[in-house]
């Protein structure tokens, strides 16, 4: 299992960036991505614009939200005060309202709901690109180089640690049947019969099964309530790529099984196209958010190298304990099994 | 009668992280370079027309799109110029040019799932 660390910020303009620079460094990135996202130059001053008058990364963020879907001309008339018919206005607010879009857009009737609560990161964790970060070269990665140093001493305290062996992609733990013979209970709750699925059963509102809450947001594509991984916006970032996505629920009442998605997902990524899922404690209840990358076979087993979008952490799995549904190599015990998978199929 | 030998891809094609620990750096220093999604795809359109090109003329590719149609993205032109000069084998063509799409696709879905998380109970955290 890996921390990985990304990017600063993007395309942020020398008065926006002071206030940038006061930022945590999960709001920089947003900020970075939010401009990144912005379909039109004319977005993207405005979004520097709010920042430089020293609104929040919450604020902005769903200001961001408000003007995605709206084209040049409205977002232009919705963040701008005309003189001429701005009677109703004191001189005081359409001075500001001309230094700060989203002053103006407020003042024009824009309703904005950002998120009180700022994402916070786990303590010890290295943000992405913190300058003593180390980048690992080849010879790190290396399968070879890295069987070499398991056979060569690391290999005992790697079969104590299985984790560590896991990023090695070996597996020394029991298979799922061995697992799963030991335990009934589990098994049985890993064929659909959980107590989460019995209490809730098959009609029961999705509110109560731990489904994402979609955020209101103006303009912006809204994704459907239960999308936990926003298939629309996945199509429409990938439509240029030829790739379109498929989004399903797994192993609750109803629901296809993981193991019958997760052989599509083996071709999909067979084929190099990336498969992103949710991980939680339970079917049904999304927390985490992951990207399968590839999956490598080799006889008659397979491993999938697994992404948490946000921890960073990069592990492999060996799909017998990806199956077993009793625990994933992320730090986040609870999250140990897959709930939601979004299958790509690509015109290519 | 003995069986042709079938080519293997160079050493940097065959590392089990070309497509994992080496794609995820490799998208960290162009998302800190300022390289946008949309360049990625252009690029991804470029090497696209590679297909069954030999080792040598794609190498000649890579660095001419790297000199060319992008030069006024240094951190992908980086990137196009160090994989030229890894492609050693005919076999290393393809590997190549899934790696570009594999970086254009992966860094577009982090991209949305970031903001998917938001959604989820604890930003997604929990």
């Amino acid at each position: 299992m890996k921390k990985r660390t990304s990017s600063a910020f993007d395309l942020v303009s020398a008065e926006a960036r002071k206030t940038v620079d006061g930022w945590p460094e999960t709001s920089r990135g947003l900020f970075s991505e939010l401009l990144e996202d912005a379909p039109t130059d004319l977005q993207r001053e405005l979004l520097n614009r709010a920042v430089a008058a020293g609104h929040s990364a919450a604020e902005v963020h769903a200001f961001a939200d408000a003007l995605r879907g709206l084209g040049d001309v409205e977002v232009f008339d919705r963040c701008t005060v005309d003189h001429q018919v701005a009677a109703g206005y004191s001189v005081v607010q359409l001075l500001k309202a001309e230094a700060d879009p989203l002053f103006a857009f407020k003042l024009k009737g824009g309703e904005l709901s950002p998120r009180d609560d700022a994402p916070r990161l786990p303590a010890g964790y290295s943000p992405p690109g913190s300058p003593n970060r180390p980048r690992p070269g080849f010879e790190l990665t290396d399968p070879r180089l890295a069987q070499h140093r398991f056979d060569s001493g690391a290999g005992p305290a790697l079969r104590k640690n299985p984790r560590a062996a896991h990023e090695l992609g070996q597996s020394p733990e029991a298979n799922e049947e061995t697992v799963l013979k030991k335990n009934p209970a589990l098994a049985r709750r890993e064929l659909g019969e959980s107590a989460v699925a019995k209490v809730d059963g098959p009609s029961a509102p999705r509110a109560s099964m731990g489904a994402p809450r979609p955020r209101p947001s103006l303009g912006a594509v809204a994704a459907s309530p239960g999308s936990a991984l926003a298939p629309e916006q996945l199509n429409e970032a990938l439509q240029s790529l030829g790739v379109s996505f498929k989004e399903q629920q797994v192993d609750g009442p109803n629901q296809p099984r993981l193991e019958e998605v997760m052989a599509q997902a083996a071709q999909a990524l067979q084929k190099g196209l990336p498969v992103p899922v949710a991980l939680g404690p339970a079917p049904g209840q999304d927390r985490r958010l992951a990207l399968f990358l590839q999956l490598q076979v080799s006889g008659k087993s397979r491993a999938y190298q697994l992404f948490d979008v946000l921890s960073q952490e990069l592990a492999w799995i060996n799909e017998g304990d990806l199956f077993a549904r009793a625990e994933l190599p992320f730090a986040s015990k609870q999250n140990r099994r897959i709930t939601r998978i979004a299958l790509p199929v690509s015109r290519f | 009668m003995p069986q042709p030998q079938r080519a293997a891809p160079s050493a940097p094609f065959a590392n089990r992280e070309l497509n994992g620990d080496v794609l995820l750096e490799e998208l960290s220093d162009l998302r800190s370079g300022q390289v946008l999604h949309r360049h990625l795809v252009e690029c991804v359109k470029e090497l696209r027309e590679l297909g069954g090109a030999r080792a040598v003329e794609a190498a000649a590719q890579l660095k001419a799109l790297a000199t060319g149609r992008f030069a006024a993205v240094p951190p992908l032109a980086l990137l196009l110029t160090r994989w030229a000069g890894r492609l050693k084998a005919d076999v290393d063509v393809p590997l190549l040019v899934g790696h570009f799409e594999r970086l254009a696709m992966v860094g577009a879905t982090l991209t949305v799932l970031r903001r998917s998380a938001e959604r989820l109970p604890k930003g997604g955290r929990g």
